[in-house]
């Protein structure tokens, strides 16, 4: 039997099929448990926004898109205590949690949480938890994109410093 | 002389035309209809073969900058950089890289894409026709 007879036999078209179907059902779980932990972890940070950030509760235009509540990237807004307030590119604040056990990283260094300042740009891995915060595992401090902020007139990059 | 000339014709036998003529003339003429919707196909095949193509890499470009706003790119360069920490919470990470993905924006690439090979296919399809046609045409002149 050559390759072209086994591709159209009953057989292998039945082993594609089953297997489809069972590919469909493995992403259509996946897709349930991503969008379930994503809405617990949205619906805690509806929960205890006035908390966390004072207001009138949940900005109104994010209702209907959860948010990940697994990892963060974005840039510190504010550094308080333990936590860290980050906005992502949505231009969501989320509040990053530093009390377990974490790497601060930036380049090949490991740093403080101290040495974080207001604006750095960084990766944040983690893990919800039911105050609608990340608790981090991991936050890697990103280098600046060598684009932004140089000053086109002394072609002079600002964030060298 | 009007006479012979007669006797001649009458004498002379009929040609008959080939038994295979007539299956010719049609086959011939089938082919040139053929010919004609597949130029035709073809006209209509380029055109929406470069509009997909267009669609294509416009939705591939749409895709890359749903992977870099989404911070897809950013945690999956955590990978190369910090992978002990990554195996370490591989969970954590697996869950933040399928909670960033932009499902929507891949799979109106994919789809664009599998259009965009359609009619590829048809086109190339098609043109191979021509092309044996053309060859059959000028080997047998028919």
């Amino acid at each position: 039997m050559d390759f072209k007879d086994f591709f159209e036999s009953k057989i292998f078209i039945v082993f594609f099929i089953i297997g489809e179907t069972i590919l469909l059902l493995l992403t259509f779980g996946i897709g349930m448990m991503v969008g379930s932990k994503k809405a617990d972890f949205s619906c805690n940070m509806d929960k205890n926004y006035e908390r966390n950030f004072g207001g009138s509760g949940f900005p109104e235009d994010l209702n209907g898109a959860p948010q990940g509540g697994h990892g963060i990237f974005g840039q510190i807004i504010k550094i308080e205590n333990d936590a860290i307030v980050i906005k992502d590119s949505d231009s969501i604040e989320k509040i990053i949690s530093t009390k377990g056990d974490v790497s601060i990283k930036k380049f090949r260094d490991t740093i403080k949480l101290s040495d974080l300042k207001v604006d750095d740009r960084i990766v944040v891995i983690g893990s919800p938890n039911d105050s609608g915060e990340i608790e981090a595992k991991l936050i890697r401090v990103m280098p600046v994109p060598p684009t932004k902020n140089i000053d086109p007139v002394n072609n002079v990059n600002n964030n060298a410093n | 002389m009007e006479k012979e000339y007669k006797k001649l014709f009458t004498n002379m036998e009929d040609v008959e035309p080939s038994n295979k003529l007539f299956e010719k003339i049609m086959l011939r003429i089938s082919r040139e209809e053929r010919m004609i919707v597949t130029k035709k196909r073809i006209a209509v095949f380029s055109v929406f073969l470069v509009i997909s193509s267009g669609g294509f890499v416009y939705s591939f470009i749409a895709t890359q900058n749903a992977f870099v706003s989404s911070g897809f790119v950013q945690f999956f360069s955590l990978i190369f950089s910090d992978f002990n920490i990554v195996v370490a919470y591989w969970q954590n990470f697996l869950f933040t890289l399928l909670e960033s993905l932009p499902v929507f924006a891949v799979i109106i690439s994919l789809v664009m894409f599998s259009i965009a090979l359609g009619f590829l296919t048809f086109l190339i399809r098609d043109v191979k026709f021509i092309n044996s046609n053309n060859i059959i045409r000028k080997k047998y002149g028919f």
